[in-house]
């Protein structure tokens, strides 16, 4: 009896090489002309969940190879745009074996579908002819039952519609803005997915799970647990994931990414590095399938849709994963900021402001907050411009705050023209413009007035750092040390109003990983108790040894075991060896 | 004692270790926070493990992830110890045990049974309402028909705040300890690379 099927290798390795692609067409003389054509099948949305198998979709611009039947590859080419192929044979009478491969690497898409990293298997439709005539192919169809190939040409073409939205898009974008970066066809990818295969095995995630490793350019996709495709979760069909994990992948080559990973379920203040990452991820997703809807011209609801099971599982045995509306942030609406400059942190905050920026339907809470479309461009521009943008090294701790930031000064000095204005956007989804809310840049040598907080009590914050409220309870500050040096950071705080209960505040300083909370990034710490004095001021120091590089300030809230005693308002000075430290321009 | 007797004894303290592991359903590679304490507690700063599982040791590097976009429930199943001595038996008893990261209400359950699987105890569907962060445990019971593996799963699905969200647990009859045990060497193949390269991971979700 065998156990299921597993993968003992690793997400990381470097594996077989990949198998070089075909791209040189033979031509013969006297020669047949042999034509034919490939198509994929993909599960269809029912409303319930994944139903049963759609019409019959072109397999486009993948490999297709011809080899004779000792093995020997005899001819190359590639499908059009149509699923369609026609390549020349020699007069031979010979029998001859045709092959669609799950990859491409020309000018529309440089991608393969693959089993696993070590293996580097690619999935193929495979068809014996003789090279008797010239003749048309029965038509090849990879479909969702048996070995499920429809799931592996799938993620080739939803790799392919993204591609050809940002060649659409953002192929001529530097004709809007100087600075923004033309992308035609995205850098290589490999994707990774086999029928019942859990890629999640790779980082000890037992449940299923689809995921990017960046610095790898590698994705992968969830295709059953243990062998089972039709009840458990799987992912090939589930088009918001794929693209949604190629958002990931642009971020980690096109332009750059500050996320640190963390948990996130959509529904929570998250750093708001993680939620500029993961609301990206859903927004790419929402573009990519209303760019294919609106080709077809069909209509596009904007949802994150991840399904689980499949109606071959049978009815009552499959439905939604996740699906959330990503156009409403009406009540009750899933992750919806509640408090002035909430919307930083919560990932479809992220999401649905860039979605109203390129939808055509004005219909989010009035035509006139939700006032701009189209603005993709926008987008990549912010994104991909080395200099007011998020290709700017010089930049960390990247998040929407910076993203606003680069548009305002966008929607002034654009050129040939500027960008949009996205002031009644970021007043629905109660975003700040600019870094205020996190990652502030601050330096010495300039004087300012005091920083203010007003400590609140926050839903389910029970005094750790896992339930802090990082949006109304804690501080974010960017320091940048120049050279290596030994450090005094201090705190001084006082409580607003000289009355009532007084606030505990702790100073940490972060790495640049910053993860909030871990003590592996944690560089110092001061977090005396306050005399309980609301008349007297209070204060926190740290010393600690630098090297050269950016750090995050975090002034700490501490609102005591149960979470309820976060004390009254107070102002706060923040010093480096002594000498203030007040906001600055990172990026004029 | 002789050698072989010692190595037996090793050896089924260490089944027995794997075995305890995974009836407690043991939870792996939890994120590490540091718990501030009162700030009058100048004691070294205490660690740990929260559900949120964002910080893990992988292949001796440290893999920082996220996890998928999900609903508001997480699941385990808790099963016999010894899943091929079940299915020998004929009979599994398994409890799904469901972690609600908010009030929910209206939350449907449903085990998929397979053919060669029969249920003798429990409902093969209800609806059920969970409390923030109180896990809720479903138990059933199955006459297995055949010796072969199946799969038994257990479907969790309702309604949150607008978004629609649900999830699945897998239980193998015969394979399942023998995954567990896979699982577990794999981890502690991982472990014993730690520190043999010091690249910083990440994947997103």
């Amino acid at each position: 009896m065998k156990s299921p099927a597993t993968d003992t290798g690793s997400a990381t390795e470097a594996g077989a090489p990949e198998a070089a692609y075909c791209s040189t067409t033979q031509t013969y003389s006297p020669s047949y002309t042999i034509s034919g054509s490939a198509t994929y099948q993909a599960r269809v949305y029912n409303g319930t969940g994944l139903g049963n198998a759609g019409s019959q979709q072109p397999i486009r611009y993948a490999e297709v190879v011809v080899k004779d039947s000792g093995g020997t590859v005899v001819q190359c080419t590639e499908t059009d745009g149509n699923g369609d192929f026609s390549f020349q044979m020699p007069q031979s009478g010979a029998s001859y074996t045709v092959s669609v491969h799950s990859r491409s690497f020309n000018s529309h898409l440089k991608a393969s579908v693959m089993d696993t990293p070590s293996t580097k298997n690619y999935y193929a439709l495979s068809l014996d002819f003789t090279a008797d005539g010239t003749k048309t192919l029965a038509n090849m169809n990879a479909p969702v039952t048996g070995a499920v190939l429809g799931g592996a040409f799938n993620i080739l073409d939803q790799l392919l519609n993204a591609n050809e939205f940002l060649a659409d898009t953002v192929g001529n974008c530097s004709s809007t803005y100087a600075e923004c970066k033309d992308v035609t066809v995205a850098p290589k990818v490999e994707a990774y997915w086999k029928k019942g295969f859990n890629p999640g095995s790779y980082i000890d995630v037992s449940s299923g799970l689809s995921f990017y490793l960046p610095g790898y350019s590698r994705l992968f996709i969830l295709g059953g647990l243990n062998g089972d495709v039709d009840v458990t979760d799987t992912d090939h069909f589930d088009n918001s994931v794929i693209i949604h994990e190629y958002g990931h992948f642009l971020e980690d080559n096109v332009f750059r990414s500050s996320s640190p990973g963390g948990s996130h379920n959509g529904n929570k203040i998250i750093d708001p590095r993680l939620a500029w990452s993961e609301g990206w991820g859903n927004f790419f997703q929402a573009a990519v399938q209303n760019y294919v809807a609106v080709k077809h011209s069909t209509t596009y609801t904007p949802v994150y849709l991840d399904t689980y099971g499949n109606i071959s599982g049978g009815a009552g045995h499959y439905g939604h994963y996740f699906e959330v509306d990503l156009e409403n942030n009406a009540t009750p609406s899933y992750d919806r900021p509640l408090h002035a400059g909430e919307g930083i942190f919560r990932e479809f905050s992220v999401t649905r402001i860039l979605w109203d920026m390129i939808d055509n339907t004005p219909t989010e809470n009035s035509p006139t907050n939700d006032n701009v479309s189209n603005a993709f461009p926008d987008i990549w521009e912010v994104l991909t411009s080395t200099t007011h943008g998020y290709s700017n090294t010089s930049v960390p701790f990247l998040n929407i705050g910076y993203f606003h930031q680069f548009q305002i000064w966008l929607q002034g000095n654009g050129s040939p023209q500027n960008g949009n204005d996205l002031s009644n956007l970021r007043s629905v989804e109660m975003q700040t413009g600019g870094t205020a809310e996190y990652a502030q840049y601050v330096t010495t040598g300039s004087s300012c007035s005091d920083y203010s907080l007003t400590p609140a009590v926050a839903s389910g914050d029970d005094g750790t750092f896992s339930t802090s409220d990082l949006n109304r309870n804690n501080d974010f500050y960017h320091l940048h040390v120049s050279s290596g040096q030994t450090v005094t950071l201090t705190l001084n705080y006082q409580d607003s109003d000289g009355t009532g209960a007084e606030a505990d505040v702790d100073l940490y300083l972060y790495n640049k990983n910053a993860r909030f909370g871990y003590s592996t990034d944690l560089v110092g710490r001061s977090y005396n108790a306050p005399d309980g004095d609301p008349t007297t001021a209070e204060a926190e120091s740290l010393t600690a040894t630098l090297s050269a590089g950016d750090y995050m300030i975090n002034v700490f809230v501490y609102t005591g075991e149960n979470g309820n005693t976060p004390g009254g308002p107070f102002t706060y000075t923040l010093k480096l060896n002594g000498a203030q430290l007040c906001p600055s321009n990172l990026v004029p | 004692m002789s050698i072989k007797s010692c190595a037996l004894i090793g050896i089924l303290l260490f089944l027995g270790a794997v075995g305890l592991a995974y009836f407690l359903q043991v939870e792996t590679g939890g994120q590490v926070y540091s718990k501030r304490l009162p700030a009058s507690d100048d004691a070294q700063i205490h660690l740990r493990a929260l559900k949120d599982r964002s910080l893990k040791m992988h292949q001796g590097v440290d893999l920082t992830h996220t996890e998928k976009l999900r609903g508001p429930v997480t699941l385990e199943f808790v099963g016999p110890k010894d899943s091929a001595q079940s299915a020998a038996d004929g009979f599994v008893n398994l409890k799904l045990v469901i972690h609600p990261e908010s009030d929910l209400s209206n939350i449907r359950v449903v085990w998929v049974v397979p053919e060669g699987v029969k249920m003798t105890s429990g409902s093969e569907e209800e609806f059920v309402s969970l409390q923030k962060d109180e896990a809720y445990t479903v138990e059933a019971s199955f006459q297995l028909l055949t010796g072969d593996n199946r799969q038994i799963h257990a479907q969790v699905s309702g309604a949150f705040h607008g978004a629609q969200f649900g999830a699945v647990a897998q239980y193998n009859t015969v394979f399942q300890t023998l995954l567990n045990d896979n699982g577990a060497k794999k981890k502690e193949a991982l472990q014993k690379m730690e520190g043999e390269t010091v690249t910083n991971l990440k994947v997103f979700q």
